[in-house]
Order: structure tokens, then sequence, then C-alpha cells
């Protein structure tokens, strides 16, 4: 018993400094998410606390992009497949809020049939300030609109998620955030933008 | 001999019966028996015979909180104690006995400072119960739960003009009534909404006097198959705003409090006609 936890030493040594660099270092990650994926600005959660980043933008008045719908893996849902199968005048909708501190949060900026997966936000945003985000798909079935979830982050882990619908609080304290700048940061090469790949 | 034969009988009889009782627990759990959980929404089947639906209110008047990490010294310094000898557990949970020793050592001695420093941020008594009894008060003369159903009205014939929306009695009358809905009694409604809202109020993490507080309204929501009884869809939500100072939620006559009000019932109303007719839930 004490060779083994002699030879455990040496692995708790690892895993603690590997703990302490990825804290340092302010590792972040993609975490994974419930309906359309943000695609610019980045959704990313910080590894060792797993807490949603407020990714900096340099824009007041900044581009938001996410997945278009349907995704291929919604045309293979067995759930709903036939109704997202037959989906037809797909358009997003776009709600940002303002973070007003720690837990609150006031919805700002809300637009409606967007027909493509990008929206140039039409109004300035506060300087230095955290918004939330989110987007959604709208379609017509047949005869019928449906609507699929608002956008959000399965970190930090949602309790009682069931099917992509969070159980309680609204809003929700998931949703996609960035952070604007102090003032706007002119862009010097607009044409050597390279476009956003999403994670894998 | 026969004590021993009767012994193995039951023993092998027992086997059966545990065997078939093994087969058929899960088969009468899937086959219908046992009791129907509704779905994070209702399913299209159902969505299809919600052609009248019928709006229930509960009728009693929610329960109103005022929430603050202490009331008065007293309060204030029994949980400040309670937080000073628990803070050190929290660090040194993983370090085994001999850091439970230490841990509770630590404790014993931050616990006075803890006790003194709740006793000094504690929101004073007579400010908690002054600003308590103004809340109740205010509260009380709103007519919250024809409120939030006449905006979940509003809401579902904005949105779902095709479908016929009633106002129907024998809502819920007390916080813990679940009414059945029977058909001879609603023979006219596919389905019935039940909407209740449960609790409602000012809330804060802060301590100390005059902090911070956000509006909160909480509301159950319940869909129900007249014909069977069958609960096709619920569900708890719950509205929190941005924070104001007590002072600053009393101003214009309370129209900051008033426009939580609004902003709550609108979105649980959006929220719920969505999750009812329109919302396609994802994998």
């Amino acid at each position: 018993m004490f060779h083994c936890l002699e030879r455990s030493v040496p692995l708790l040594r690892f895993g603690f400094a590997a703990w302490i660099v990825l804290y340092v270092a302010g590792c972040s990650y993609h975490p994974a998410v419930c309906g359309l994926r943000p695609l610019s600005p980045d959704l990313t959660a910080g590894a060792a606390s797993d807490s949603l980043i407020f990714t900096e933008i340099d824009s007041l008045q900044p581009t938001l992009r996410w997945e278009s719908f349907p995704r291929p893996s919604d045309l293979h849902t067995e759930r709903q497949g036939l109704l997202i199968k037959t989906a037809r005048d797909v358009s997003y909708e776009l709600r940002i809020w303002r973070v007003e501190d720690n837990s609150a949060i006031r919805r700002v900026y809300e637009r409606r049939e967007l027909t493509t997966p990008k929206y140039r936000v039409d109004v300035r945003l506060d300087p230095n300030t955290r918004y939330f985000w989110s987007v959604r798909a709208k379609f017509r079935a047949g005869e019928e609109t449906r609507v699929i979830p608002w956008g959000f982050s399965k970190v930090p882990s949602v309790p009682g998620l069931v099917f992509c619908i969070p159980s309680g609080n609204i809003p929700h304290a998931n949703y996609y955030r960035f952070q604007t700048p102090a003032k706007e940061i002119p862009r010097q090469h607009p044409l050597r933008e390279t476009p956003f790949a999403p994670p894998k | 001999m026969y004590a021993s034969g009767l012994y193995r009988r039951m023993n092998t009889l027992s086997k059966e019966r545990s065997g078939i009782a093994l087969l058929v627990i899960p088969l009468l759990a899937v086959g219908g028996c046992a009791h129907r959980m509704p779905g994070p929404v209702p399913s299209e089947a159902d969505r299809v015979t919600l052609r009248i639906v019928g709006i229930a209110s509960a009728t009693y008047i929610p329960g109103v909180s005022f929430l603050v990490p202490a009331k008065g010294a007293g309060q204030g310094a029994l949980i400040g104690s309670g937080t000073g000898f628990a803070a050190p557990f929290q660090g040194l949970a993983g370090a085994g006995p001999y850091g439970i020793f230490v841990a509770a050592a630590m404790g014993v001695v931050l616990a006075p400072f803890g006790a003194m420093i709740g006793a000094a941020n504690a929101m004073p008594l007579e400010e908690a119960r002054s600003s308590e009894t103004a809340l109740r008060k205010a509260l009380a003369e709103l007519k919250i739960q024809e409120s939030l159903r006449d905006r979940l009205i509003a809401e579902a014939k904005g949105k779902v003009g095709a479908r016929s929306f009633r106002i129907v009695d024998g809502g819920p009358a007390g916080p813990s009534e679940k009414p059945t809905y029977a058909p001879s009694a609603f023979e006219r409604m596919d389905s019935v909404l039940e909407v209740r809202c449960t609790r409602l109020g000012l809330r804060t993490q802060t301590w100390g006097t005059n902090p911070p507080m956000e509006f909160f309204l909480e509301a159950k929501l319940r869909l129900v198959r007249v014909r069977d009884g069958t609960d096709l869809w619920s569900r708890t939500l719950t509205h929190q705003s941005e924070a104001h100072r007590l002072p600053e939620w009393a101003e214009d006559g309370g129209k900051p409090l008033k426009e939580a009000f609004e902003q709550a019932y609108g979105e649980i109303a959006e929220k719920t006609v969505e999750e009812v007719f329109f919302l396609v839930p994802l994998p």
C-alpha cells in the first residue's frame, strides 16, 4: 500500500502542476451548447473554473454570427426529425441583454425575421459593458410555425436540462456573452481578416 | 424432509415470481400503467388537439418574500458565527482527519469574529420589518393572479390566433391545491392551462442597510387535457429583474416596481405560449 502511495505522488504532483498551469495561463475551451452555436464572438469557458468568459470585441456595433439552421444533426434527429426536415421559411431571432451586475440582466435589443445567420447590431452599445446574447431559428413546418430553443452554453452545468429546455429562470444565466471595448477600435486590415472556423 | 421440500418449493416459486416481476415491472412502466410524466413540451399530436383552451388562474394571494442575508443584529450574529465556523472546513475539507481538526480549531476562533461582522452588517431589524410591511401592503392591492392570466391570454391570442382561449373558473384556491378539471364541468374545452403565481418579492445576497434588491416572481403553469385529466406540460418559471435599492423601487409612485411586474408577466407569458404551442425541443 505504501508502495502504491509512493508511486502515485508524482502523478498527483503532475496533476496539481497541470491545474496550476491551466489556471495561471488562463486556458480556455469551447463548451458544448444547446441551440445554434455562436461563431463570432466565440464562446469560451475557462478550463480551470468552467466559467464562461466575456469575449472582448472591438466594436460597439458588433457583427454577430452563428450556425445556420437546420444543422446536419437536426436533420438526423429522430424525435422531431420529420418536422425539421420539412422546415422552410427559416429566419432567425436575436436578443441582447445588458448585464447590470453579477446576477441581473436586462433585455436591451431584439431583432426578428433575420434571413442570414449573421447580423451587425444597428445601434451603438454602451462601451466597456458586459452583454449576453442569444439566437434561435424560426421556421414553418406544414402550416405551423415552430421555433427552436434560445441558444445557451451547457457550461456551467445546467440542472434539470431536458432536450435543451432549461428549467427555471428567465432570462437564463448561460447565454452567450461579450464585452464591449472602452472605445471603438478601428480595424487596420479589414480585407485580411481571416474567417472564423467553428471548433470541431 | 417435508419441510425441506416445502422450503425448496417456496424458494423456486419465489425465484420464478421475482423473474416474472422483473419482466412485468418494465413492461408496466413502458406500457403506460405507470404515471405519465409530461414531456418538456406538448407533443405535436397533443398540440393538434389544442383548439379551445381554458385559462384558469389561481384565486389565492401569492406568498410575498423579503429575503435578505440577515434581519437584525441577533440573526446577523448567528449567521455570521455559523459562516465563520464553517469557512475553514471548505478550504480544508480534502485534507483528511488532521485537516478537519485544524478546520474545527480555526472555526472556533473565527466564529466570534463572524458573529461580530454579521451583527454589524445585518440589515437593522426595524428597517427589515418596515420594508417588509410596506412591500406586503403594496403588493396585497395588486391582482397578481388575474394580471398574469390576462397577459397570458393576450400573448396567446396575439401569437396563436387560430385557437380559442377562454377564462374559466376552477383554478387552485390554495398553494397546495391541484384541481382536477372534470369533463362534465369543462365540456367545451379541449384543455385547461392553469396559471398560478406562487411567490414573489424582493431579494438580495448583499449584507447591510438599504442593499440593492432584485424583484423576482415565480409562476407554476400546467396544461391539462380535460378528456382524461392528463398533464400535457408543466413548468415552474422564475423571472428576476435588475437590482434597485428600496427607495429607487418606490420612486415615482412605485413605477420601477410596476415595470418589473409587467416585464415578469410578459416574459412568463411569452415563454409559456412558446413552449405550449411552438417550441421544438433539441437533443
